[in-house]
């Protein structure tokens, strides 16, 4: 019995269970209309899984974060790496970096739409940039954090510079770099959710803003689980890649 | 040793420190520190050097200039008739901290091959040199393991391998086993001379503890206390290996050179 207790505890059952039956009872005390509790809002889901549109617009949302996502990754962290090893560019950069770090992709949305359209490309630019400068933080306080005794080791050895960054640097701050995308994908998502309410006519964002219209505020929250639950399980799965293929590197 | 294949190879030449100091800046109160001042020394080649002196007496100082990685404010420091500015793959470092210095997402084997790789030998070789060395240090059968699933003591001989495998005509040692347990270190003391004496490598090894250095040192200079610190004497060992330290020739030794240091401590 306690070991039951224990795995459903361990499992977040018990959390969910509480979660859900506060919700119901606030609900209940509070108007339904504005206020839906889990029936109502499982109601909404069927609704919108019914006419199509609730997994179309998961796919979208989530196609959107990852392109985005993969290439602010792929930019952030050669650059990440360079600054990190570079005392020179992390001078240059650094100061602007941080200035322009706590300025939140939100609010370049009416920019990035004047010069990249309505389309898709103004959103993907969006999430790249949410994406860009978490993960170059990240890579680059790895770059940093290198210890001297491992560089002078392998110069020791004879390595040149740019096998150092290959088969030294890289490796080493590969736990950097994945904290860094973890992070930046919760910050994808915050960003999407931002530019679908503003300028789109598709995807869980706008799922969100049109419900308003209707005043479907079951939809609502069936639109905030959905982003809930695929932060979860992007979140769980790239921790599951990190484990099973990354371990040796630390993560 | 390995001859069946093509590996790096580097002459043995004498290091000859000729008038070497360091100063070093401190950028806080702006002022200039000078660690060792006037340093006249040659180490043969195929020598076993101890670099023996108190905490702060610049000892890693300057083994880190021979060693390349930091500049000589005076003087200069020569391997054979080549002034050292840089680090080169003939001088190779070995470090206290072996979690420091070893790559834990590389096997025993991958760590010991690394400088192989990175000379570009095939990998058969790489593998058939590094099994070589990993045998001469005792860790044949674990060639498999990461350095995190092995104890501190092996982790210093993977790293002892790794710098062997690599095949220096210089060893330069900065307190390799300080940090070991005093078992472990006789055992890598014990393994060390057996390994120097079967692979003729110069050798400079750092360390502030007495007993270490003449259980392992063919020669002992004593570096007196900071700042400007000096070679107060530079000690022949002519005992033979391996060291017993209970001998009275050993002890007689340890009497000494103890004295030695009180005297100028003062």
């Amino acid at each position: 019995m306690k070991k039951i207790c224990n795995l459903l505890l361990q499992y977040g059952v018990i959390t969910w269970i509480l979660v859900l039956g506060i919700w119901e009872a606030l609900s209940i005390l509070s108007d339904p209309e504005i206020f839906p509790g889990p029936v109502a809002t499982v109601q909404g889901a069927l609704e919108v899984i019914d006419d199509g549109s609730l997994f179309y617009f998961i796919g979208v949302s989530l196609s959107r974060v990852l392109t985005g996502w993969i290439l602010g990754s792929l930019i952030g962290v050669p650059l990440g790496v360079l600054m990190g090893r570079i005392r020179i560019l992390r001078l240059l950069v650094e100061p602007f970096l941080h200035f322009i770090r706590f300025i939140p992709a939100l609010a370049f949305i009416t920019l990035f739409l004047l010069w990249f359209g309505i389309g898709e490309v103004a959103k993907i630019v969006l999430i790249t940039y949410a994406t860009l400068f978490i993960v170059i933080l990240n890579t680059m306080t790895g770059a940093m954090s290198l210890s001297e005794d491992m560089l002078r080791s392998v110069r020791s050895m004879g390595a040149s510079e740019s096998q150092i960054l290959r088969y030294v640097v890289f490796p080493a701050i590969i736990p950097y770099i994945f904290t860094g995308l973890r992070l930046a994908m919760g910050a994808s998502f915050m960003a999407i959710i931002g530019a679908e309410m503003v300028a789109a006519n598709e995807g869980i964002g706008f799922l969100i803003w049109n419900s308003r219209l209707y005043f479907k505020t079951d939809w609502i929250f069936v639109g905030l689980f959905s982003l809930g639950l695929m932060g979860f399980f992007t979140d769980r799965i790239l921790s599951f890649l990190g484990h099973r293929f990354l371990w040796k590197y630390g993560v | 040793m390995s001859n069946l294949v093509n590996i790096r190879s580097y002459p043995a030449e004498a290091i000859e420190m000729q008038a070497v100091s360091k100063v070093f800046y401190n950028q806080r109160t702006h002022t200039e520190f000078s660690v060792l001042k006037d340093i006249n020394l040659t180490i043969q080649p195929g020598e076993f050097f101890i670099l023996l002196g108190p905490s702060g007496c610049g000892k890693s100082t300057l083994l880190n200039m021979i060693a390349g990685f930091t500049k000589v404010s005076g003087g200069q420091i020569k391997l054979g008739d080549t002034v050292i500015t840089t680090h080169g793959a003939e001088r190779a470092m070995m470090f206290q901290s072996a979690e420091m210095a070893l790559f834990p997402w590389l096997t025993v084997e991958e760590n010991v091959a690394f400088g192989l790789k990175i000379q570009g030998l095939p990998k058969a070789a790489q593998q058939q040199i590094a099994q070589e060395y990993i045998d001469l240090v005792g860790l044949g059968g674990h060639e498999q393991k990461l350095p995190s699933e092995l104890s501190g003591g092996m982790r210093q001989r993977v790293q002892l391998a790794r710098v062997l495998a690599n095949n220096p005509s210089v060893l330069l040692m900065d307190e390799p086993f300080a940090a070991l347990d005093a078992m472990t270190r006789r055992a890598m003391q014990r393994e060390l001379v057996r390994i120097c004496q079967q692979a003729g490598k110069t050798v400079i090894f750092v360390t502030h503890d007495i007993q270490e250095a003449l259980l392992l040192g063919q020669r002992i200079g004593i570096l007196s206390v900071g700042p400007d610190s000096y070679f107060i004497n530079v000690y022949d060992i002519p005992m033979t290996y391996p060291r017993d330290m209970t001998s009275a020739e050993f002890n007689q030794w340890y009497r000494d050179i103890e004295a030695n240091f009180q005297e100028f401590e003062g």
